[in-house]
């Protein structure tokens, strides 16, 4: 098939919208250049989720590149939930390129949906998350041998330790997010933030850093898998990634500066009618 | 203390790495968009490991962009196997298998995704 030149564009523009408001939202681009190229591109379902697997690394590393030279990112932890999400990424990519296009149109359909109840709620905005409980803070040595650390936070001018708990817990839930992220093609960081900030007492700062340096990781693993199933289509994939990431470093450097609450609702009602389109398209119904 | 310094040494480490490796693939993409937009080759097609290396000695925008991809594709990697020489440095051995661990996972997913 040949593209248009002004489709080139497109997707590199649409990348853009993608990254930025992924960032603003705290949902990354994943979830919204997905459907964007499904509905308005007419790319398959998964040439889709491989174009943005690639865009996920590079909003990832671009990230970490930021995060790790603050000092927030513990890589140690990141490190050992990854074996979680690896496993989950492997399995999640085995999956999707065995299912019909129709089924995965519908999975991601429906994933949509919690996705944009939360936005409605507000419950992703940044900030709105409490930092690590008083109790976790304290310099002890003790941080250094486990899997705690100590991060430095501007807001309050101080250095505080923390320790991480439930483990076990954690991996379970890096398991699904990594499952997610290969079947889907988007980070997880959604479910991870929360889970390694509610479930393991980990700072919001830190788990947001440390969630990003692990989505690379496990984006790799499913990209690959798709790679090789002949799923990775460069014309799509690079103008995508470029605006995605360009995108996303605006959007991250301005998202402290915009209220996001009205942008949240908008986008929730969007990502609402988007689950619908997508299902419909997943019936065969729509198409234009 | 020599604990601290070395934390902050795999840091830099890691920035580099992601930094360096994330300007190079976005090069690669952009040039061979262009060339591809330039020279009106506007083909949609997929790419593996092994015909990227056809693209790029044919002469091919999409090898160019597929390099590019593939670079990025490689940063995680790549940034696993920094980790790992400098915990083992530390004779941090429990963190070097755990990193070496990641590492055989993904080797594992380029086997399994053989169909």
């Amino acid at each position: 098939m040949n593209l248009a030149p002004l489709t080139v564009w497109l997707l590199l523009f649409s990348g853009m919208g993608a990254g930025f408001f992924g960032a603003m939202l705290g949902i990354g681009g994943g979830v919204l250049i997905i459907p964007a190229l499904v509905l308005a591109f007419d790319v398959p379902i998964h040439v889709a989720v491989a174009a943005s697997l690639v865009a996920v690394i590079a909003t990832s590393s671009a990230a970490t590149s930021v995060y790790v030279a603050k000092g927030l990112t513990n890589m140690r932890l990141g490190m050992t939930l990854e074996l979680a999400t690896t496993v989950g990424g492997i399995t999640g990519g085995l999956l999707a390129t065995r299912l019909p296009a129709t089924t995965l149109l519908i999975v991601f359909a429906m994933f949509l949906v919690p996705i944009a109840i939360l936005l409605l709620r507000g419950r992703a905005e940044r900030g709105d998350v409490v930092e690590a409980p008083a109790a976790a803070r304290g310099r002890s040595d003790e941080t250094r041998r486990g899997l705690g650390g100590v991060y430095y936070n501007p807001r309050t001018d101080e250095f505080l330790a923390y320790r991480t708990s439930r483990l076990p817990l954690g991996m379970g839930l890096s398991l699904v997010a990594g499952g997610l992220s290969g079947l889907l093609g988007v980070g997880g960081g959604i479910l991870k933030v929360p889970a390694m900030n509610l479930a393991m007492g980990i700072p919001i700062r830190v788990a947001a850093a440390t969630s990003n340096f692990m989505i690379g990781v496990t984006a790799a693993a499913s990209l690959v898998i798709y790679i090789q199933r002949g799923f990775l289509d460069p014309l799509i994939a690079a103008p995508v990634a470029l605006g995605v990431t360009a995108g996303a470093l605006v959007g991250t450097v301005a998202s402290p500066k915009v209220s996001s609450a009205l942008l949240a609702r908008i986008f929730g009602v969007l990502l609402l009618i988007v689950a619908v389109q997508t299902l419909l398209r997943a019936l065969g119904v729509g198409r234009v | 203390m020599s604990d601290q310094s070395s934390e902050r040494r795999e840091e830099i480490a890691v920035q580099r790495l992601l930094r360096g490796g994330l300007i190079l693939s976005s090069l690669l993409m952009a040039v061979g968009m262009i060339w591809a937009l330039v020279i009106s080759h506007l083909e949609s097609h997929a790419v593996s490991f092994r015909s990227v290396a056809h693209y790029v000695a044919t002469g091919h925008p999409s090898g160019v962009m597929g390099l590019g991809l593939f670079v990025l594709v490689a940063l995680p990697v790549a940034r696993i196997i920094v980790l790992v020489v400098d915990f083992a440095r530390e004779r941090d051995w429990r963190y070097a298998a755990v990193g070496l661990t990641v590492l055989g996972l993904l080797i594992l997913a380029v086997f399994l995704g053989r169909s």
